[in-house]
């Protein structure tokens, strides 16, 4: 199989052209360095992304607080781990760092607070 | 409900026409579509104050639009709207032009208008240096001006409101029924804005069986529609489009009178003027509307516009504009204004085809009603303390002196939260409109009243605090708030339930 | 809280040595450096009620990695910054509206502690941000209808107030803004139909054109456009056109889009009536303040930085920015700064192949100070050198591997040369920062 991945690692942009089978990959060229092989050898075997999002938020001035990924997760589970988002919920104070929810979908990564929202006195 | 008089549609001439009856002891009713007073031709118009002297001679637009323009003033004192007579031009570039303001100058002494000259280029040139040099003469009306036409619209139905009438929002007419001499009106209710909203006075039973013994149409486009369920089809009105290319305040400021262009076979050309909140507006074109509702603006007709309104103004900077958009003209088949009884329906009044210049004859439009009114009916007027015929409003803020923001401020708290950056707008302001006699319930609402999201960035930051502070104050959730009607949603769902 | 002056019952006069309007990446790098290097009395108005700006709503990683080393989100970013401020004397007044502003840097604020505030300030850094291009600045025609946002105002809703914009969604504009909205929605379950740009390039980053557009098979189409909004009440639809070179919509290419929500990413305008009110000289191209090479405005002891000055495409360059005018306004404040006004003065000039520079004059100094020039291209280019030029003489120059407009670059010039090539300041001619050819 053949695939065309243009390189992110840099603002270069690198077409970087690979030929990969269920084995791995084979050839690859198009890239200018190492951390373009590197890069393209992730997309190809294991690609992963950082998700960003936010999760339902009680007692606080909004009612979302946004969240992240602690490390990178396999593209395939982005969407279970949206899933897994948009259920929990949880009350304010939240210190930007916590933990909200340990290993997502057994990717090894948690999801954690970006923000500190402190708690709100409701009217 | 029964109801003595039941005017239909809230645009400038409904809305002062309800007012000037409001001083009677009879119930009145507004009965509206939209969930908002000047959401049609009112809305979208030019806002001139006409001198009046290019209706022909003898015709009830040429009547009303003298009459009309000579109260305007003192009537937007009593109603605390702005009203700047700035006087017009009407700008002739060569010979052919200049016969055609002898013409309009001989026809407005006729109608009766005062204040008029023909002047010479120096005399335009020094006062709107922006003006196309090659101008050469122009007819100079004194007696002209600029108005807001919806604050006008707003302060006529808050002030009739404050009088008792009542204000059937997000109703439309369906059908009318002649009984035993009274009116039974079938109505539809179009939203569900004022049943979201916990301040509303509408009661359901003020919109069931509504009865009335007089009713005057005053439904802009759609008033031969009216006037058909009353069996009176003697006019049709043909909708006619015009758009508009409003722009910022920083435009505003480089010009002082309003410019119309000499008019052709061709049209009317395109005028050029201040607004009375500062703004530059150009506008409008006339293209024939295949639908009544179809308000959209099209490229072709902007460029028009545009092109047109640069051969008397050379100041346009299309950089600065902020926003564009069309109204409809409600023009009538019979090319007059059409403000009688009905020869097919008794007591049925109507007042349609009140095209241009009918923002300038509406004062004097209410006035003859109130005289058709008082010839079918008799009314007798409501002690002096059971009425009053002017509404006050505070000062905007951005329009106080330092010393009076200063003094509003540590006053009021709601003073001192800024919601709109560009037109300087207080929450107090935004929460006044939404408790004034006919509040606002949406978010063009509140834009119309307060002028929050009116400026150059469009509500692109106070859009998300107006709609914090509508939803708060009228019960109604934040993604149910609408721009205009019901079906004008601003947001979707909430994303976490 | 210093409140130096109070009379009058009501009237509230605060007197600062810097002030800064505006608690963004710029004015919380600006205030915190000015307070490292000593500066007494800091304030910063912001009219938001917490520190931040637009760094709040921007939940979306890859910020820091020039400033720390490492790919931070936007709320992450702007606590890194609020955080310190915290633990400093910096007088924060928040929910704070300037609404109006002398030359003679007497502001006039309102806020709900204090009510209307006169605020007089030594020097006054302008670090209010930018605003978004609006329809009614494109004029896109057709319906006057609910469900069209600007990219942050849409951003701000789905990410602080927790509601979607809609159903079904296009985006006109590749800007980055637009491109990681894209994704936020659908990743919310919101239908993301298509990304439209007028020009023939995508405006964003490649890595989101990836992330966000490749990632989730929402197709880019370039060289198209909208023409017409479609929808009663709300948007039902849109309209959409290809362009011709000279970006004038292709008669016969229209094709109908059904959408209840549509984006626009269309710019960003630096948002400076302030600065106008207080008389300080503009820039047209850039819409923000004409500058010198310390950040000072024509106006003594006013400062500009961020994206008020001009438009950044990555916030790390706002906080270097911010930090600088910092420290210009530490040597204004110090009365360090040279007397400006009996300098030799040149022009900075955009000239082959550059839209902008900045700074857009420089004062002439016979010192090793390092000068950098930044700027942006009016077109794409790949390889090329960019030099600067004085009396047809290069005094520097830089290989730039890809210079495009959505991606500011700068080069370096040291004072001394400029010094020396106009003859010590009395020959004096433009400095032309080009595009070799």
């Amino acid at each position: 199989m053949k695939k065309d991945i243009i390189c992110i690692v840099c603002p270069k942009g690198c077409m970087i052209h690979v030929d990969y089978d269920e084995n791995g990959i084979n050839s690859m060229e198009g890239y200018s360095c190492k951390r373009g092989i590197d890069y393209a050898t992730a997309e190809i075997l294991s690609p992963t992304r950082m998700i960003t999002s936010s999760v339902k938020i009680d007692n606080a001035k909004y009612t979302v607080c946004p969240v992240k990924t602690s490390c990178p997760v396999n593209k395939d589970k982005i969407q279970d781990v949206m899933k897994n988002i948009c259920c929990v919920q949880v009350q304010a104070p939240v210190k930007q760092g916590d933990v909200i929810i340990k290993d997502v979908c057994g990717t090894g990564a948690d999801i954690i607070a970006t923000q500190t929202l402190e708690e709100e006195k409701q009217l | 409900m029964n109801y003595d008089i039941c005017i239909i549609g809230a645009g400038v001439v409904g809305s002062l026409i309800a007012r000037q009856l409001s001083k009677y002891k009879v119930k009145i009713a507004v009965i509206e579509r939209n969930v908002d007073v000047s959401m049609d031709a009112t809305g979208a118009n030019s806002g001139i104050v006409h001198s009046g002297y290019d209706a022909k001679i003898g015709t009830k637009k040429a009547r009303f639009n003298v009459e009309g323009c000579n109260m305007m003033p003192a009537l937007c004192e009593d109603l605390s709207v702005k009203c700047k007579m700035i006087g017009s031009f009407v700008l002739a570039f060569d010979k052919d032009d200049e016969k055609v303001l002898q013409q309009l100058y001989d026809n407005g002494i006729k109608n009766g208008v005062t204040g008029m000259a023909i002047v010479d280029r120096d005399f335009i040139l020094q006062k709107e240096p922006y003006v196309n040099p090659l101008v050469t003469k122009a007819l100079y009306a004194k007696n002209a001006g600029i108005v807001s036409p919806y604050k006008l619209n707003i302060a006529a139905m808050d002030n009739a409101i404050m009088n008792g009438v009542m204000f059937l929002r997000e109703t439309k007419v369906t059908g009318i029924e002649k009984k035993d001499g009274l009116f039974h009106i079938a109505v539809d209710v179009t939203g569900d804005i004022c049943s979201m909203s916990k301040i509303d006075p509408i009661k359901e039973e003020d919109r069931t069986d509504i009865t009335a013994k007089i009713i005057i149409n005053c439904a802009g486009a759609h008033a031969d529609e009216i006037s058909h369920m009353a069996g009176d089809d003697s006019f049709k009105i043909i909708p006619r489009r015009g758009e508009y290319i409003l722009f910022d305040k920083t435009e505003g400021s480089r010009i002082n009178t309003v410019l119309f262009q000499t008019p052709t076979e061709k049209g009317k050309g395109i005028l050029v003027t201040p607004t009375v909140d500062g703004n530059l507006m150009i506008g409008p074109d006339a293209t024939l509307a295949q639908d009544k509702d179809d308000k959209c603006t099209n490229s072709d007709n902007l460029d028009y516009v545009y092109k047109t309104a640069t051969q008397s103004y050379t100041g346009l900077n299309m950089k600065k504009s902020i926003t564009v958009f069309a109204g409809i003209r409600a023009t009538p088949s019979t090319s007059d204004f059409i403000i009688e009884e009905s020869s097919k329906c008794k007591n049925f009044i109507n007042v349609a085809g009140i095209e241009s210049p009918g923002l300038t004859a509406s004062p004097a439009i209410a006035v003859y009603v109130e005289g058709i009114v008082r010839s079918l009916m008799e009314m007798k007027e409501k002690a002096k303390d059971e009425y009053t015929m002017t509404v006050k409003h505070d000062k905007p803020f951005s329009e106080m002196t330092n010393e009076e923001k200063e003094k509003a401020c540590s006053s009021d708290e709601l003073c001192r939260k800024i919601i709109c950056r560009c037109e300087t707008v207080s929450e107090k302001e935004i929460v006044a409109a939404i408790y004034s006699p006919c509040g606002a319930r949406t978010v063009d609402g509140v834009k119309k009243r307060t002028r929050a999201g009116m400026g150059r960035c469009q509500g692109g930051f106070c859009s998300p605090h107006v709609m914090r502070i509508l939803s708060e104050h009228t019960g109604i959730p934040v993604n149910r708030i609408a721009k205009a009607n019901a079906n004008s949603c601003m947001l979707g769902r909430y994303s976490r339930g | 809280m210093p409140i130096h002056a109070c009379w009058g019952g009501t009237r509230v006069v605060k007197e600062f040595n810097l002030v800064i309007i505006g608690g963004g990446p710029a004015g919380m790098a600006a205030a915190l450096e000015a307070y490292a290097l000593g500066i007494k009395d800091i304030a910063i108005l912001e009219r938001d009620d917490s520190l931040g700006g637009i760094l709040k709503q921007c939940i979306h990683n890859g910020f820091g990695l020039h400033v720390f080393k490492e790919e931070l989100t936007g709320p992450e970013y702007a606590l890194r910054f609020s955080e310190k401020i915290k633990d400093t004397d910096i007088t924060v007044l928040l929910n704070t509206m300037v609404i109006n502003a002398e030359k003679n840097k007497t502001l006039y604020a309102v806020n709900p502690d204090f009510g209307f505030m006169t605020i007089k300030a030594k020097a006054v850094i302008l670090a209010m941000g930018c605003r978004e291009r609006s329809r009614g600045a494109l004029r896109i025609p057709g319906a006057n209808v609910a469900g069209i946002f600007t990219a942050g105002t849409a951003q701000r809703f789905v990410n602080m107030e927790g509601i979607l914009p809609g159903t079904k969604a296009v985006i006109l504009g590749s800007g980055d803004i637009g491109l990681i909205m894209a994704r936020r929605m659908t990743l919310e379950g919101i239908k993301v139909l298509g990304v439209y740009e007028i020009m023939d390039y995508p405006g964003g980053l490649t890595r989101n054109i990836v992330q966000c557009l490749d990632d989730f098979n929402i197709p880019l189409h370039l060289s198209t456009t909208i023409v017409k909004i479609h929808g009663i009440g709300r948007v039902t639809g849109v309209t959409t056109a290809k362009v011709d070179k000279n970006m004038i919509p292709i008669k016969g290419t229209e094709e109908y889009v059904e959408c209840d929500t549509l984006l626009l990413s269309v710019g960003l305008i630096p948002e400076n009536e302030l600065t106008e009110q207080m008389g300080v000289g503009m820039y047209q191209v850039t819409g923000g303040a004409y500058v010198d090479q310390d950040l000072e405005t024509d106006t003594e002891g006013i400062f500009a930085c961020g994206n008020v000055l001009h438009v950044h495409d990555l916030v790390d360059y706002v906080t270097m920015e911010g930090q600088k005018a910092a420290r210009s306004a530490k040597a204004y404040i110090d009365e360090s700064m040279e007397q400006k006004k009996t300098k030799p003065e040149i022009k900075v000039v955009p000239g082959n192949g550059l839209r902008y520079v900045l700074p857009q004059h420089i004062y002439l100094k016979d010192n090793d100070e390092k000068i950098r020039v930044f700027f942006r291209s009016k077109a794409r280019y790949k390889d090329v050198l960019v030099r600067a030029l004085i009396n047809n003489e290069v005094i520097a120059k830089k290989k730039v591997i890809r210079l495009i407009p959505s991606e500011m670059e700068s080069v370096e010039i040291k004072a001394s040369d400029l010094y020396i090539k106009t003859d010590n300041g009395i020959n004096l001619k433009d400095l032309v920062i080009e595009v070799e050819q």
